[in-house]
């Protein structure tokens, strides 16, 4: 199959949890800010698309308030600068004013603009904390469902999801999360995991039952060299690179009730929720649990059959 | 009777041309970003996969790092493209200080892929923004016609239609290139080299692939080309391949 046939889209989700980056600012002396993270993420994604002229990217933040395309974005569908319809008047003056491959300057721009806009303007409602990246995992599994709509007759596409994990884990999306994980393996799309901090138990296992790579990166400042080294080769160049290997996976499910790892639990026989403690009604599909007695032992006259 | 030989064409692809120009001629090439833009893309995968990996670094590798970079089982792949990209002269032997052999990549691949990727440097062409917006400006339909007129024009003047009529330098680009014949006169020799025609081949192949990074529909600006390359541009719009506004 021709390189022409075949598209490769990466789509990458940053952890842009403003509470986990505002900690980090104000902490350490190296310095590794949200501003230097979207620079590497810009060139991973610059270096994505340069390989080929038929790879496609889409780069999703996922916030604590909501999960929004960072490219294409709302702006970049209003501006349409080369869509089909042919460009505007005004985005017709616009490329790039220094040796920049005008596409790429006109998706950074674009990345840039949104991410300022998300990070200065949203309002920060209620407790929420964590990061919702089962969330955005889901918007990414459905922009790859739309790519592969507008597909011509001969054209496959091979796609792959990479999260870029700053916060901890939330328990708390546990079940859309594995929902996602085994949606994705459902359509053969990698996931690949490349953690900044604390490792993420959720997306080992995404990794592991996905077949992406998961990566704890040891030096944040080199963040770029780990995105360009391990998470830039696609698959056809991975099946022959020497990569990290897996890891060790935490496979403990967490319990509906509170959301703790339990390595024993009790299980609903009709819509399998788990749960630490026993319940006669399950809390999610309601089936009442008839516990029944040992059978009480009827003194039998057992008829004897003689042999004829 | 004198001997007909058959003419043949030779359809090289990029890397193949490329391996055929001197080394010096290389080096001048990978002067400009859509150069090495368009030449990166013609590599196999692993050879792009070593490129990346080599590009922000500062120092030159050493040769056994790069031999762990494979998979046992694929070391037949990993030396093809190795061979590539030492042919293409997009990197090269260095001994590092210690003795010990390394590769590193050809320095001006290295900083103009590193300017089309990051920015910086000169832009490709001017602004066109100082222009005003273009009120006959043509749309994508409109192009698309455009083109496939010209090109009809090309293909009848080829087949040697007497409606279709090309100008004197096209008629004479396509015999040097060996895709037409004059009348009477014996094959030529396929391709008489631009240089003949007093043309820089450096400066006609950036232009080309700039031209070839370049999105349909919008408007480039020609200020600052040199003589060679606007006939060069004329060759390009009479093919119907670019549109000039006046």
């Amino acid at each position: 199959m021709s390189a022409d046939d075949e598209l490769s889209l990466l789509i990458i989700v940053l952890d842009t949890n403003p509470i986990w980056w505002g900690k980090r600012a104000l902490g350490e002396a190296e310095q590794f800010t949200l501003s230097k993270c979207i620079d590497a993420v810009m060139v991973l994604g610059n270096s994505h698309l340069l390989m080929n002229r038929t790879n496609k990217l889409a780069v999703i933040a996922s916030h604590t308030q909501e999960s929004r395309f960072l490219y294409p974005g709302k702006r970049w569908a209003a501006a349409d600068p080369f869509g089909e319809a042919g460009p505007s008047m005004e985005s017709n003056s616009s490329g790039s004013k220094d040796g920049k491959y005008e596409l790429l300057t006109a998706i950074n721009d674009a990345i840039a603009e949104e991410i300022k806009d998300l990070m200065t303007k949203t309002d920060m409602k209620g407790q929420q904390t964590e990061t919702l990246l089962a969330g955005s995992l889901a918007k990414a599994l459905c922009y790859i469902n739309k790519m592969g709509k507008d597909l011509k007759a001969n054209q496959e596409i091979k796609s792959r999801i990479l999260v870029i994990k700053a916060a901890e884990d939330s328990a708390l999306q546990y079940m859309n999360f594995m929902n996602v994980i085994f949606a994705a393996q459902k359509q053969s799309i990698l996931i690949d995991a490349c953690v900044l901090d604390s490792d993420s138990g959720l997306l080992q296992q995404a990794c592991d039952i996905t077949g992406g790579i998961y990566l704890k990166v040891p030096h944040m400042p080199s963040l770029l060299q780990y995105l360009l080294w391990v998470f830039l080769p696609d698959q056809e160049q991975r099946s022959q690179l020497v990569l990290p290997p897996p890891v060790h996976v935490d496979y403990r499910a967490a319990c509906f009730c509170h959301r703790n790892l339990i390595e024993i639990g009790y299980v609903c026989s009709v819509c399998l929720s788990i749960f630490c403690n026993f319940s006669p009604i399950c809390s999610t599909c309601e089936t009442a649990f008839k516990i029944s007695l040992p059978p009480v032992m009827k003194a039998k006259k057992k008829k004897l059959k003689v042999a004829a | 009777t004198p001997e007909m030989s058959r003419v043949q064409l030779q359809c090289k692809n990029l890397p193949e041309f490329l391996r055929g120009l001197s080394p010096p001629t290389l080096d001048r090439l990978y002067g400009h970003p859509a150069t090495c833009l368009a030449v990166f893309r013609e590599l196999p995968g692993l050879a792009q996969a070593g490129i990346m990996r080599m590009l922000f670094l500062e120092q030159p590798l050493p040769q056994a790092a790069v031999g762990l970079w494979v998979k046992k089982e694929h070391s037949r792949e990993q030396q093809q493209s190795q061979e590539v990209l030492l042919e293409l002269r997009l990197w090269h032997p260095h001994t590092l200080p210690g003795g010990l052999p390394g590769v590193a990549l050809h320095p001006n691949f290295r900083q103009n892929l590193r300017v089309a990727l990051l920015g910086g440097g000169k832009a490709w062409s001017d602004d066109t923004a100082p222009l005003g917006p273009d009120r006959h400006a043509r749309d994508v339909p409109a192009l698309d016609k455009y083109a496939e007129e010209r090109w009809e024009v090309v293909l009848h003047f080829m087949v040697g239609s007497p409606s279709a009529a090309v100008s004197q330098d096209l008629a004479q680009l396509l015999v040097q290139a060996g895709l037409m014949k004059s009348p009477g006169t014996p094959p030529n020799p396929p391709c008489a080299p631009p240089q003949a025609r007093g043309m820089d081949l450096v400066e006609i192949l950036s232009f080309l692939f700039q031209l070839s990074f370049s999105t349909l529909g919008k408007d480039y600006s020609v200020e600052g080309m040199s003589e060679s390359l606007l006939t060069f541009l004329q060759h390009l719009r009479e093919f119907g391949l670019v549109f000039q506004r006046k």
